[in-house]
């Protein structure tokens, strides 16, 4: 035993001192190293939870839609809004933010007035995507004396705007900037304001932005967002009359939603690219290796059985292998998957199922040639039995072809179910990267011109292949001299 | 008279091969069609008026069901199972697939689904022959280029295009033409789809191709980019082989030109291999190829898959697999014929 081992430690400082030698083999194995690492380390890296609520558009409200990555401010003499979420909370000082102010202005008899006042210093060149303003309230059930409320926002500049005037709050606030419209549409706010510096005769409200308006001085062109950006601090104020004694305010939330997010942007759900990039490299991995780990090994030991055993049973054997061969695995699984909507395990034996009738021919071919070696005819004769023979001369021998092999069929399998999940057709809870780009390709993203969208989903897909790609030639060349060339 | 052996051993592998996967795909998708009929048969008896002379409501709902009993034997769904495959293989041999629900055919808008079918394969083969074509030129030739200048910057090149090409998802470089050619700098539509808009106002034959080829040139060069480096790659390994053979050598010898070398004797040699692995390139490129269709709107068969799994008509994905398979063994049975022409040994063997 002591010997086999020894043996095995030999072979292997033989084989690295010869791998070492394959620069694209060293830069495959670097890279799959990394891919590893992130792929173990991405609950780390990104929030897990994140996974789990792919799907849900709920999970993601707060987020910007299509915001590019933050890292495009580099190449930009524009400064973007960052992504920033302020919480108040009464019951929790702790989660009271600096920002947000909750003040009793006067307390009468049957009535209390509170000013809840935002805070939001604006020192960007791109205003936010969006601002959504939150206020919860405890109201009491069965009372119809709801509260009313006026919301202000103070500019820089000294501008006031009302946003809305003695709303009944039946139901907490939640409004967004982009389409406000407590009692009257944010739009007609915007373009009466700017009435007092532009001639707005003739312009239509739906043309108007509202986000870029607001954070722009006011002036000539002010509509088109031809003005600089206005400066300084903004205050949303809502001012607040209850005239149920037990109400009050639970829960106040300003949201700014950046103008860019994160290390990869966002998409049209909010949801966070970055993250999905994480969470698809294990999939990657798993599609890639698993597939081809099982149908490399179905196609060895089948050619091995089919050349070692020969005759009527080869010939059968071969024949189904022929069949096998010539099927088209995608419009098979398309079809399968259209119909059974699979997970991802079943895609991968699918897949799997598919891919060995051409490892089965070569490893058959070698077992032709192996059984006719002089070595085998001894063990024959020394009666050693047909499984011994396989296990302890062939299989051993097929080994580096197959590990060759393994490496080299990975990327296929991670096309193959990249193309599935492009259709739409993937496992819907796996956050694979054809999964991204089907929800791209839905959203039009290349129409909207989203490149973060695109680009990198893709550009990790063809990473993955070539790691395997690198790794798969530099074995092929350590392991099976005879083909080098 | 041996050519003539070859060929019909090939066509009747092909047909057993043909055979296996319809039954195969039949037995599999029985109890499926069986469902859809049965679904369909339902809705079609609910609307049904019963006649005025039954009264009672039990009446009513037993003259319903006998009605689709009626019609299940007439669709033959009370057939034991094994006649159903049977059946539903001979459906398929006629590409009698049934109607659509509420797809249909590009051209003339029809929704039975071999019409669909028939009507998106010519745009695919189109595609696909010109795109291989152009592939098979350019790699034969930068192949041998390569083998000639082993190791050089060329070959070089080259195996990295097909290491690179052999994990792109073709589709995605076809979303990467779209934003640069398309939106960017506008040079061509963004979606194929609208050719048949397009020649409905062609007043000749001449603007009718122009148009053809202005809604195809963006995903022709797709397929062209991303499959034309594993092909050279393929032809300079092959190439390469054969160079160093003894009787390349002696051509040498006899003080032959180096291109009569090259192009005489070597491709010469090396053309049966170069076929069998065209024809894996492109079989192995058809998936890809499909996907990259509908990337572009492409009318072939990918378009017709996209809309089909969108709209969830069954009867229609069914179909298009069963041709799409047809195709993929028809071809193989083709190719293996070719090789057989060119290699006299296997013919032989």
């Amino acid at each position: 035993m002591s010997v086999t081992m020894s043996e095995w430690a030999y072979k292997l400082r033989n084989f690295w001192r010869e791998f070492k030698r394959q620069k694209i083999g060293l830069l495959g194995l670097a890279l799959l190293i990394i891919l590893v690492v992130l792929a173990v380390a991405a609950p780390l890296i990104v929030n897990p939870d994140y996974e789990k609520n792919w799907n849900l558009a709920e999970y993601w409200k707060d987020n910007p839609i299509d915001a590019p990555p933050c890292w495009v401010q580099i190449f930009s003499s524009k400064k973007y809004a960052p992504q920033r979420v302020y919480v108040w909370m009464s019951n929790d000082t702790r989660k009271q933010s600096p920002n947000i102010k909750v003040v009793l202005v006067k307390k009468g008899r049957g009535y209390a007035i509170y000013n809840v006042s935002m805070h939001y210093n604006y020192l960007w060149d791109v205003p936010p995507n969006n601002i959504k303003l939150e206020l919860y309230v405890r109201h009491k059930t069965n009372s119809t004396k709801y509260p009313v409320f006026d919301l202000y926002l103070t500019r820089p500049d000294g501008a006031v705007l009302k946003l809305a005037n003695r709303q009944s709050m039946t139901t907490n606030i939640t409004s967004s900037l982009s389409s406000m419209n407590l009692g009257r549409d944010i739009r007609s706010i915007l373009l009466e304001f700017a009435s007092h510096y532009v001639n707005t005769t003739g312009v239509q409200p739906s043309t108007i932005k509202p986000l870029q308006v607001i954070f722009s001085k006011a002036g000539k062109g002010m509509l088109a967002g031809k003005t600089p950006p206005l400066k300084g601090e903004y205050t949303f104020t809502f001012k607040i009359i209850f005239t149920e004694p037990s109400d009050k305010v639970v829960e106040a939330r300003m949201v700014i939603m950046g103008s860019c997010y994160g290390l990869l942007g966002t998409d049209a759900l909010g949801r966070d690219l970055f993250a999905g990039i994480i969470f698809g490299i294990k999939w990657a991995l798993i599609i890639g290796v698993l597939t081809s780990v099982i149908s490399v090994f179905t196609g060895v030991f089948y050619g091995i059985a089919s050349g070692y055993a020969g005759g009527w049973t080869d010939e059968a054997l071969m024949r189904l292998d022929q069949v096998v061969y010539s099927m088209p695995v995608l419009p098979l699984l398309i079809l399968m998957a259209a119909i059974w909507r699979p997970s991802i395990w079943l895609i991968i034996l699918f897949l799997a199922a598919f891919g060995w009738p051409g490892i089965a021919i070569v490893t058959r071919s070698m077992a032709l040639q192996l059984k006719e070696e002089l070595y085998v005819e001894a063990a024959k004769a020394m009666g050693a039995s047909g499984w011994r023979i396989v296990f302890r001369y062939i299989v051993p021998q097929t080994m580096p072809y197959a590990f060759a092999s393994i490496a080299l069929s990975v990327p296929g399998a991670i096309l193959a179910e990249a193309g599935l999940s492009y259709l739409g057709l993937g496992d819907p809870l796996a956050v694979t990267w054809g999964k991204i780009l089907h929800d791209a390709s839905m959203a039009n993203a290349v129409l909207n011109n989203l490149w973060w969208w695109v680009l990198p989903p893709g550009l990790m897909i063809a990473l993955v292949g070539l790691t395997f790609v690198f790794l798969g030639n530099a074995l092929d060349r350590v392991l099976n001299p005879r083909l080098q060339r | 008279m041996g050519l003539a052996r070859f060929a019909s051993v090939q066509i009747i592998n092909a047909l057993i091969v043909l055979l296996v996967v319809l039954f195969i795909v039949t037995a599999l998708f029985t109890n499926l069609a069986d469902q859809e009929k049965k679904a369909a048969i339902e809705e079609a008896v609910a609307q049904m008026k019963p006649p005025a002379s039954l009264k009672t409501k039990a009446e009513i709902q037993k003259w319903k069901e006998e009605q689709k009993q009626i019609l299940y034997e007439r669709e033959g769904l009370t057939k034991p199972y094994w006649q159903r495959v049977f059946g539903y293989m001979v459906d398929a041999l006629e590409l009698n697939f049934g109607e659509a629900n509420h797809m249909a055919s590009f051209k003339t808008q029809s929704k039975k689904v071999s019409r669909i079918i028939l009507e998106a394969l010519p745009n695919t083969i189109i595609l696909f022959t010109t795109a291989t074509l152009i592939v098979i030129a350019i790699g034969i030739y930068l192949g041998m280029k390569a083998a000639r200048a082993a190791g050089k910057l060329l070959d070089r090149t080259i195996s990295f295009l097909a290491m690179l090409s052999a994990s792109l998802p073709m589709w995605w470089v076809g979303m990467l033409m779209l934003l640069l050619f398309s939106y960017k700098l506008n040079w061509f539509p963004s979606n194929a789809i609208d050719v048949y808009v397009a020649i409905r106002h062609a007043s000749n034959i001449l603007v009718e191709l122009k148009d053809w080829i202005y809604y195809m040139t963006l995903p022709l060069i797709t397929v062209v980019l991303v499959s034309f480096g594993g092909f050279a790659y393929v032809t300079r390994n092959i190439v390469l082989g054969v160079m160093n053979e003894d009787f390349v050598m002696a051509a040498r010898a006899k003080g032959l030109p180096e291109r009569k070398v090259i192009y005489g004797h070597v491709l010469r040699t090396a053309s049966p291999p170069i076929v069998t692995m065209s024809a894996l390139s492109i079989i192995g490129s058809l998936g890809g190829a499909i996907i990259t269709e509908t990337v572009f709107g492409w009318p072939g068969m990918g378009r017709v898959y996209w809309v089909a799994i969108q709209e969830n008509e069954t009867a229609v994905i069914l179909g298009e697999t069963f041709v799409t398979v047809f195709l993929f063994v028809a071809t193989i049975a083709l190719l293996n014929f070719i090789y057989g022409l060119l290699d006299p040994r296997v013919k032989v063997g």
